[in-house]
């Protein structure tokens, strides 16, 4: 499971926000917030429920029943193991090169924990 | 540690349908899960019955001295779910005037879906408008989905796990 997240920036990216913002995010906010597309939002989320990264919790708003999503324990330790690579990328800089590190660094768009 | 009311249907609606175990055994199943990571579960049926207590009473005396803190309600396709409506109506009530622990909706992914953000009800039967009136509530409902048995018991694995991780005091405060 971590294996295909690494293979998905954009699956850590919306983990990300949704941990940054710590609180359930309906579907069009998560859109909103990574400026992906529904279809790009929804496969991730698919993704993200199969494995039990996410919590979806479902209420009903005027005659809808909608869904927000927050972060589980298992998707909070999935992305602390993946800081923790981040942090060692950067310390490896001199042997891997900056681009390396600024291409690790753009997944996590304006939360980068390192700077 | 989590005290799991496990609630959900006990029979299929066709005795031609999956011969292999009830909704009942499979619930007893999934108990199995959560007690090997500790965690205590109570199942309605399994429960002694008090002399004259009607079967509400016997619901709502369960979850409150059994110290329940988790109900989850597990929701197979092609099952006799009449009895688990009346309960999903019962926590309403409940949630309507006192707190009520949170609720796991375990449901496959035929009767109920999550289609890009919102909730689409599939289960052959008109149970739109009984959903969204349990739905219409303060509290919201956690919902986890399954494919089949194998993702059932690896949901059921996972939310154990959730459920085992101690709040901090943070999380109390």
């Amino acid at each position: 499971m971590i294996l295909k997240l690494f293979g998905h920036e954009n699956y850590i990216r919306i983990l990300q926000t949704l941990r940054k913002k710590n609180e359930g995010l309906r579907f069009s906010q998560i859109q909103k917030m990574t400026n992906l597309n529904p279809t790009q939002v929804d496969r991730a989320l698919k993704f993200f429920r199969k494995e039990f990264l996410i919590i979806a919790h479902t209420f009903k708003e005027n005659s809808k029943i909608l869904f927000e999503y927050e972060l589980s324990k298992r998707g909070e330790a999935s992305l602390e193991i993946i800081d923790k690579l981040g942090n060692l990328i950067q310390k490896k800089e001199v042997i891997l090169g900056k681009s390396e590190v600024k291409e690790f660094q753009n997944i996590y768009l304006n939360n980068n924990p390192w700077r | 540690m989590a005290i799991i009311f496990l609630l959900g249907p006990s029979v299929w609606k066709s005795k031609k349908i999956s011969p292999i175990y009830s909704p009942m055994q499979k619930r007893r199943q999934l108990a199995e899960i959560f007690r090997a990571d500790n965690h205590k579960i109570v199942i309605m049926e399994d429960e002694p019955d008090i002399k004259d207590e009607h079967l509400y009473k016997k619901f709502y005396r369960l979850i409150n001295d059994k110290k329940v803190t988790d109900i989850i309600m597990y929701w197979p396709s092609l099952a006799e779910m009449q009895t688990t409506q009346i309960e999903l109506v019962l926590l309403g009530i409940q949630n309507d005037t006192l707190p009520t622990p949170p609720i796991w909706l375990f449901h496959h992914t035929s009767v109920f879906s999550d289609k890009m953000g919102e909730g689409i009800i599939s289960d052959g039967e008109d149970r739109s408008s009984y959903l969204s009136s349990i739905l219409n509530k303060r509290k919201k409902k956690r919902d986890v989905e399954f494919e089949n048995d194998e993702d059932l018991t690896r949901k059921a694995e996972f939310l154990s796990k959730e459920l085992q991780i101690k709040p901090t005091i943070q999380d109390l405060l």
